[in-house]
């Protein structure tokens, strides 16, 4: 009696708590104050291991980033760190030259594609000895980065009473969010470099995916699955899991979370940095999936068909 | 298809009879006879309420439900599957995209309004299909055969129109879902009221289930352009004038295809299909099996 006591009140509790609330909290806010904390320690080490932990923090402020939809003054700035599948530029060749150059970083580092991710990347795994002027670049870049993510602390710190309030809108940003991160993980960051996606189908290329270079592209699917079990998943927070089941769409939600688990088991059995073997095949399956069971989840939540008059005749 | 239980058809703001509706039907139909006594006679009358055609209604509606759940039901496919599908066609050939700049209530306003537009659009050609097509006229001529109109008279339709009709809200409604759907995602809302679209709703508030009564609630002229008038749908259901008003809400239809008929156009009017076209039993609505009176 006193074990179901306990239960019902911890049920109370949880579910007393807002679903938005609970996401900003364990998710938005923990996400970017950890991808700030990863990127001050990478600064500290310019360490290899750090900038693993940095992107992968990154990704999953990036899955899940709602500050686009509250403010349309942070549209740009995911942009201003990553600019993956951005523009058509040869950012390596770019990077080559300015590192051959004498000229001051903040004339060369004009662009902010030389100033993302993306370039940090580049300079700090590209094979040989690291020069002088290598290391000032990754330092100015990590400069730059630091300050568009602690733009993106400050406002999330700030915005707090957002999550709380407007709750269906708020539901409506973390699906898009979710449809638009899978999308992207599964056309982008699987099916491009491994040739199954509708543009580069059979020609499958590795230099595409999304950290070439480090051959950390693994790591950020995976950071990016993680953001998504984090959101949907079995988690002992209240999550975006509990819209879904209170909309009684629990087959969708089993579905979805089956798709994550069957994700994350192939990308974690793939072989290192094989784009064309049979696992990321099967990634890119259940991604595919995965995608598509959100729009069913999302058509269950909505139940726009059902609140329309079906009228017999006349 | 949702599933569908018989009290469903009182209880819920979905159905044409869902309680509310009736009640306001009534309420409007009580200010009606007020400022015209003249029509008390008739439509208090045992003679129109206990009519041959109205018992029929009754016990053709009671039986109909059985039928949609056994055969109308499994047939048709969801407008969710066609939404699905819709959604996917359209990621497949121009990819995914993400349209920022529509505002959330400016999306649930234009997607209220769409579906009602589309919904009430594919109704008239269904329902104008029906009659001009000899085929599908055999089958619409149940619903036409009733000699009076009560608000269950709606519910007198042969089975194969209700698959057709099914196949319409199934398509129109989920093709235009997975159209949002894929241009908002989960900005996708609908403005509602009790579950209904707002518009549904407030047009059978006003007194739907009167255009199957014998309550001649005419509009002015130029509303009538607009939306179809009670007396309008009874001009429809009358032996002379069955090609005209085939509009659902919107009279628009009629006026840009020429099938328009205004309440004033017409004096007395006989309803049903003449002597020769009637049923007896449901059985015979069902085997469409008419008998000559």
């Amino acid at each position: 009696m006193k074990t179901l006591l306990i239960l019902i009140t911890l049920h109370l509790l949880l579910y007393a708590q807002n679903v938005g609330e609970s996401l900003y909290e364990n998710v938005l806010l923990k996400n970017i104050v950890e991808a700030n904390q990863n990127l001050h320690k990478l600064e500290k080490t310019l360490n290899k291991d750090d900038f693993t932990n940095m992107m992968m923090s990154w990704k999953k402020v990036q899955t899940l980033y709602l500050a686009a939809d509250l403010d349309e003054d942070y549209i740009d700035t995911p942009r201003y760190i990553d600019t993956f599948h951005e523009g058509k530029e040869n950012l390596y060749r770019q990077l080559d030259r300015i590192l051959l150059s004498n000229d001051a970083l903040e004339i060369e580092l004009f662009k902010n594609s030389t100033k993302s991710i993306n370039a940090l990347e580049y300079l700090m795994f590209k094979s040989g000895e690291q020069t002088h002027r290598q290391k000032e670049m990754v330092v100015y870049i990590l400069k730059h980065i630091a300050q568009h993510l602690q733009s993106i602390e400050n406002f999330y710190k700030t915005s707090q009473k957002l999550f709380s309030q407007e709750s269906q809108k708020m539901n409506a940003f973390v699906m898009n969010a979710l449809i638009e991160s899978s999308y992207k993980l599964k056309e982008w960051r699987v099916g491009d470099p491994a040739g199954l996606s509708r543009k580069y189908r059979n020609k499958p290329d590795a230099r595409r995916s999304e950290y070439p270079v480090s051959k950390l592209s693994y790591s950020a699917i995976e950071a990016i699955l993680l953001t998504h079990q984090a959101v949907i998943g079995k988690q002992e927070f209240v999550n975006f899991s509990n819209v879904v089941r209170s909309a009684g769409a629990d087959k969708e939600l089993k579905n979805v979370r089956e798709h994550i688990k069957n994700a994350l088991k192939s990308l974690y059995k793939a072989p290192a940095y094989d784009f064309e073997s049979q696992e990321i095949k099967e990634l890119y399956k259940e991604l595919t999936a995965l995608h598509n069971a959100y729009y069913i989840s999302l058509i269950g939540v909505l139940k726009i068909t059902s609140k329309i008059l079906d009228a017999d005749g006349d | 298809m949702s599933e569908l239980y018989f009290f469903d058809y009182f209880v819920s703001p979905n159905q044409r009879v869902y309680w509310l509706y009736i009640l306001s039907s009534l309420l409007i139909a009580t200010i009606y006879l007020y400022f015209h006594p003249k029509e008390k006679k008739i439509n208090l009358s045992r003679k129109l309420w206990l009519h041959p055609s109205a018992t029929l209604d009754y016990r053709y509606f009671a039986i109909s439900f059985f039928i949609k759940i056994w055969l109308v039901m499994p047939i048709i496919f969801g407008a969710n599957e066609v939404a699905i599908v819709t959604q996917r066609f359209l990621s497949d050939t121009f990819g995914f995209i993400t349209l920022r700049g529509v505002s959330y209530t400016q999306i649930m306003l234009l997607f209220t309004l769409t579906l009602f537009i589309v919904s009430d659009f594919t109704r008239y050609w269904l329902h104008r299909f029906m009659h001009t097509i000899p085929f599908l006229w055999k089958f619409h001529k149940v619903h036409h055969s009733a000699k009076v109109l009560t608000p269950i008279t709606f519910y007198r339709v042969h089975p194969l129109e209700n698959i057709l009709f099914g196949f319409r809200f199934s398509l129109s409604i989920g093709i235009v879902t997975g159209v949002f759907i894929y241009l908002f995602g989960g900005l996708l809302s609908l403005m509602d009221v009790l579950g209904v679209n707002i518009i549904i709703f407030v047009f059978n508030l006003l007194g739907s289930n009167l255009r199957h009564s014998h309550i001649k609630l005419k509009y002015f002229k130029w509303i009538e352009n607009i939306f179809i008038s009670p007396f309008q749908h009874q001009i429809h259901h009358s032996t002379e004038f069955y090609n005209y008003n085939f509009g659902g809400t919107l009279a628009l239809w009629d006026l840009w295809f020429k099938t328009l008929k205004h309440s004033n156009d017409v004096g007395t009017m006989q309803l049903g299909l003449g002597a020769k076209n009637h049923f007896k039993t449901v059985v015979d609505l069902l085997l469409l099996r008419r008998s000559n009176a």
